[in-house]
């Protein structure tokens, strides 16, 4: 539980001791969360919908490691034309730290999606969903800062420069993981 | 007594830190001395990378608030069709 809240709490500190099993329980849950229990929710609450596909669960979560796999190259590859000396391991054992906002955002992409007539044209549920969900989106901006200046161990010019870069990435990467299904992106 | 100084040799190596220990405390003494010597940028970075969804969820309450008291309804169905899935 400690490494969570470490993760949670204290970033630099998680991205300096590389808790291998708290960080991929992080990424298996976000995409199990988008894959199998997004399907089975909106099937157990909309009646008239058919049982989901395991054959599409199954290829979902493919995808959905594939695109983890995805962004931790392109991660490294730019980095390193940054001038990075990080290697790829490093990446694909600590990127997956950053991924408490993507859990959370999956949970609340489920929910808002499965039960939106109860949160459309509601001010109440309507602020609390824009806290959360651009609350999440300020939250893992933060965490790609934290890594490249930590983990990447870029500085000023360079750090802005790759910030940049990656992020035109990650919009191409999360529009892809939308068209496979992935309505959180697994990036 | 050769005997007694060769085992006190032993428990004295092992005592001793290995290298990875060694790189780690390297690592938090130089994380220790940045916070003691660190411009108010450095400091700011410092405050929101301890605690991150602290930050990011105080600034999105204040645009929530804010962009619902301009726009109303019109604001969080917007957010809610964009980001709700």
């Amino acid at each position: 539980m400690n490494l969570f809240i470490e993760a949670l709490n204290h970033p630099i500190d998680a991205f300096r001791n590389k808790n291998k099993t708290g960080a991929w329980v992080l990424v298996a849950s976000t995409i199990l969360i988008n894959t199998v229990f997004a399907p089975l929710l909106t099937w157990f609450a909309c009646a008239w919908y058919s049982a989901p596909d395991i054959f599409s669960m199954m290829l979902t979560t493919l995808w959905g490691s594939a695109s983890y796999l995805a962004i931790c190259t392109a991660l490294w590859l730019f980095c390193k034309l940054f001038g990075s000396k990080t290697p790829l391991k490093a990446y694909l054992q600590t990127w997956s730290l950053t991924f408490f906002p993507n859990l959370l955002c999956s949970i609340a992409v489920v929910f808002s999606e499965v039960y939106f007539t109860v949160f459309w044209n509601n001010s109440i549920w309507g602020i609390l969903l824009s806290i959360v969900f651009v609350g999440l989106l300020i939250w893992k901006t933060i965490l790609y800062i934290v890594f490249l200046k930590e983990v990447a161990g870029l500085k000023g010019g360079r750090m802005f420069g790759a910030f940049i870069v990656i992020g035109i990435i990650i919009v191409v990467l999360a529009l892809l993981n939308g068209y496979v299904g992935l309505k959180t992106p697994i990036l | 007594m050769k005997k007694d100084k060769g085992t006190y040799a032993v428990l004295k190596n092992a005592s001793l830190p290995t290298e990875q220990q060694k790189e780690k405390m390297l690592a938090h003494i130089l994380s220790e001395y940045r916070i003691y010597k660190s411009s108010p940028a450095e400091k700011l970075y410092r405050l929101i990378a301890a605690y991150p969804w602290r930050f990011a969820l105080g600034l999105s309450t204040v645009q929530a608030v804010l962009c619902t008291m301009i726009w109303g309804r019109e604001y969080t169905n917007l957010v809610l069709k964009i980001l709700g899935g």
